[in-house]
């Protein structure tokens, strides 16, 4: 409905530059065309771009650099200025050249390395301007010397300009002063203010100046010692005056450099010369711009060309797809026909009649029709074999309930032969149990009786040690009782010798009786005391017999002491023996209680591994027996299901019956 | 003879103490021999008499003696002639025990004694009679020529003499000085002057 709509609107826009496009394009296929066409587009965007970026980065840094470059004029502009203050002695001379030194320095670096001039980012020089800017730095260096060595001598140049200011400003009321105090000192003072005022011209300042302005400065305060106003200016020279160096090549040196340093005409040429050099260089040419709106155009055309392409394919198609969907509808008609009158053929079919033949014809159903009619007559050949079928599983489950119903009974009885041999297998498990415990218990015993075996030959072990202690304490007492024996041995020979003195002593005081008697009446006193020590003798003789006599005793019954002691101790040591031998018993008894033990053990263990199986076997036939259940169950399950399957085979064959073969 | 007559005389004097006496004479109490020889065992040695008491010293035998003569004795480098007094009586040799001593009477005489007890003082006179009977036995074959053995009494035989203070019990050895029942008296004098006392040689 469109499609008319579009094909003048087609012709008109096309004609023009179509024309000419198919003369270059029309032999190529459509996608070729497409292809170079958007090639020619996107080479015509990018140089576009390309060019605008040039021109444009041209642009910002001819601004950077003009802008830098225009920063170097004024900074030159300046020295000239600055020196003169400088050699003048006034301290912003000073400043404002090391300010100036240094930001010149800095624009200078910034040009030929690439950096920031106040914010703006400047790009390293090169090309033909480089040239320029190397010239305006082999000058700037020479100059730089100059304005250093002038920088040099900052400090006497500040007391010489003090100085010849103090001289301007103080001249004329000190030549009053002077002139008030008379003498030499008016001259002396004069010498002094005109060598101070000459001093800024004087090209021949030397070392004799100095000295004479000195000498002149000393004499004069020597002398204007009582004016007060006079002395204090001349105090005040005197003290700049001694500030100055006494060698004054520096200085005039400095004077020189100041003079160099002031001509800044060369340094002026240079930096118009990079100036200019910038300008040149940065400047974009006009063919540039040409090119780009050239290549701007051609992007352009190349668009609208695609657009156009693109039109005409699409119209083309839509035509094509129209004469396709009238030639199907037409087919679809004439089939629509063909099988209704299959279908009225077919109604008899669907009472069951499978007698019923379809018309074959050259139609579309034709096929179908020849194809419906083997297929009924299959259909005829099925049904018989169904009503057959049907038959034979009707007899078929007969025979399986009464097998099923046989399965079931032996199932039932296989399920109480199980029961019974459970409980045969759980009643032995149970005895297994109780032999476990008397094994154990048994066992228990056993160890018991270990430990008391080895607490009783501890016992023994104690017992040995103590008769030994105590053999070894009798043998340590018999030794003191024959020591005691041989002691009363000895006693018994002092004794001897007692008696054998006293016996002298009875006989001496006999003797000394009788003496004291034949002397007579005078001896009667005599008599008396030899009588007692006799008596005494005599008593003691009777002592020493006892003594002996007990002495005997005591040996006697020491060396029964000894005998029995040694009887004892022989009977010790058969106890040690006797005890040995019980302890050794007990090791024997301690180590077949401990071997009676492992055994029992042993048993203990194998009862527990036979009950524990015993257990298993036990659950085993548990399974089986839930798995007769089971298989009762579905045994009945299966009984069942085989009537419903004679049931079905019934109903099977009643369905078929509608059938007319 | 004279002489003889003297010492018989002195022996007399001797057995005529008085009781007084004899309580206030100090008595050196010696034992030599058994009972059953003439004066006993226990015998009373008056201190007028005597000589030195002394420990058995080394005695040297002399060849061609009578038995009872033990020999010759060096106290002091005098010679004294040793008798056994109990031998010399008829009885056995005395054992040369610790408790043997010589009793110097005379000037060179000794008496060979089983031991010596001491002093006796306080005693009495006992009475004899029976002693003598015993003696007058005991006395039979021995060549006393100062002796009466009809009546059992010979010079150098004293009196006989007791304790008043005896008391000792029968059968009680204890006692340090067992106190006989009598003492004879030693009359030294009388037995030096016996013949048979002299007759050493055999």
């Amino acid at each position: 409905m469109k499609t008319p709509a579009f094909n003048p609107l087609r012709k008109r826009s096309t004609e023009p530059s179509g024309s000419l496009v198919h003369k270059v394009f029309g032999h190529l296929a459509l996608d070729t065309q497409f292809r170079v066409l958007g090639i020619v587009f996107l080479a015509s965007v990018l140089l576009t771009t390309a060019l605008m970026y040039v021109y444009s980065q041209n642009r910002n840094r001819s601004a950077a650099y003009v802008m830098a470059a225009s920063h170097l004029r004024p900074l030159v502009q300046m020295f000239p200025q600055a020196t003169q203050n400088a050699l003048r002695g006034d301290a912003s001379g000073f400043q404002s050249l090391s300010e100036t030194r240094v930001a010149m320095h800095a624009v200078l670096t910034s040009l030929t390395r690439g950096g920031r001039i106040e914010g703006v980012p400047v790009a390293a020089t090169g090309g033909k301007v480089a040239g320029a800017l190397a010239r305006l730095q082999q000058l700037w260096d020479a100059h730089d010397a100059h304005i250093g060595l002038v920088l040099a001598q900052k400090t006497p140049l500040l007391a010489l300009g003090q100085l010849v200011a103090e001289g301007l400003i103080s001249g004329p009321r000190m030549m009053n002063e002077a002139e008030a105090i008379g003498g030499q000192v008016p001259a002396v003072t004069a010498s002094i203010l005109y060598t101070l005022a000459r001093w800024p011209q004087m090209a021949d300042v030397d070392e004799n100046t100095l000295r004479l302005l000195r000498a002149d400065i000393k004499l004069a305060s020597l002398l204007s010692a009582n004016s007060e106003v006079l002395s204090q200016r001349l105090v005040f020279m005197q003290a700049r005056a001694d500030a100055l160096p006494d060698d004054a090549t520096h200085l005039l040196a400095a004077r020189q450099a100041a003079a160099k340093a002031a001509d800044i005409d060369a340094l002026a040429q240079a930096v118009d010369a990079l100036l200019a050099g910038y300008q040149r260089e940065f400047t974009t040419s006009p063919f540039m711009l040409l090119a780009a709106a050239l290549l701007g155009s051609l992007a352009l055309l190349s668009l609208v060309l695609m657009v156009r392409l693109y039109q005409r394919d699409s119209v083309r198609r839509r035509a094509e797809s129209d004469r396709k969907r009238r030639l199907a509808e037409a087919e679809q008609e004439a089939t629509q026909n063909a099988i209704l009158r299959l279908l009225n053929e077919m109604s008899d079919l669907a009472d069951g009649d499978l007698t019923v033949r379809a018309t074959v014809n050259e139609d579309i159903t034709g096929a179908i029709a020849d194809s419906v009619n083997y297929a009924i007559e299959e259909l005829a050949v099925l049904v018989r074999r169904l009503n057959d079928a049907s038959e034979r599983v009707t007899q078929t489950t007969g025979g399986a309930q009464k097998i099923s119903r046989e399965l079931l009974d032996a199932a039932h009885a296989q399920a109480n032969e199980i029961r019974a041999a459970s409980a045969v297998v759980l009643s032995t498990v149970q005895s297994m149990e109780e032999v476990l415990v008397s094994a154990q218990a048994s066992a228990d015993v056993a160890r018991a009786s270990v430990a008391a075996a080895q607490n009783g030959a501890q016992a023994v072990a104690a017992s040995i040690v103590g008769m030994n202690e105590i053999r070894g304490q009798i043998q340590e007492t018999s030794k003191r009782i024959k020591r005691l024996g041989e002691s009363s041995q000895e006693i018994g020979e002092i004794v001897e010798m007692i008696s054998d003195i006293t016996e002298q002593t009875n006989v001496l005081a006999l003797n000394a009786s009788i003496q004291a008697a034949s002397a007579g009446g005078a001896g009667r006193g005599f008599s008396l005391v030899a009588e007692e020590v006799q008596r005494l003798a005599e008593r003691s003789g009777e002592a020493t017999r006892q003594i002996s006599l007990l002495v005997k005793t005591i040996q006697a019954d020491t060396q029964g002491a000894v005998a029995a002691m040694e009887y004892s101790t022989q009977g010790v040591v058969a106890g040690a023996r006797l005890s040995d031998a019980a302890g050794q018993s007990l090791t024997e008894i301690s180590t077949v209680s401990q071997d009676l033990a492992q055994r029992v053990e042993a048993i203990a263990e194998a009862t527990k591994r036979q009950a524990q199986s015993s257990t298993q076997v036990a659950t085993s036939m548990q399974h089986i027996l839930e798995i007769t259940d089971q298989t009762t169950l579905r045994t009945g399950q299966t009984a069942l299901a085989v009537s419903a399957l004679a049931q079905l085979a019934v109903e099977l064959k009643g369905s078929v019956a509608g059938f007319k073969v | 003879m004279k002489e003889a007559v003297g010492v018989a005389a002195t022996a007399q004097a001797v057995n005529a103490l008085s009781d007084q006496d004899v309580a206030r004479i100090t008595w050196l109490d010696i034992e030599s021999g058994s009972d059953d020889l003439p004066g006993g065992a226990r015998w009373l040695v008056n201190l007028d008499g005597s000589g030195e008491v002394l420990p058995l010293p080394s005695i040297s035998v002399v060849p061609l003696m009578q038995p009872w003569f033990a020999g010759v004795a060096n106290i002091r480098g005098t010679l004294f002639s040793v008798v056994d007094f109990s031998a010399w009586r008829g009885g056995e040799p005395t054992p040369r025990t610790a408790q043997a001593r010589l009793l110097l009477i005379g000037q060179h005489s000794a008496l060979l004694l089983r031991r010596t007890w001491g002093l006796q003082t306080g005693l009495a006179l006992a009475g004899k009679e029976e002693k003598s009977a015993a003696d007058a036995q005991a006395m039979q074959g021995k060549p006393f020529a100062t002796a009466d053995k009809a009546n059992g009494t010979a010079a150098w035989l004293g009196q006989r003499l007791s304790s008043p203070a005896r008391q000792v019990a029968p059968g009680d050895g204890a006692a340090p000085n067992p106190l006989p029942a009598q003492w004879t008296c030693l009359v030294s004098s009388a037995l030096l002057a016996e013949p048979a006392f002299m007759e050493v040689m055999r």
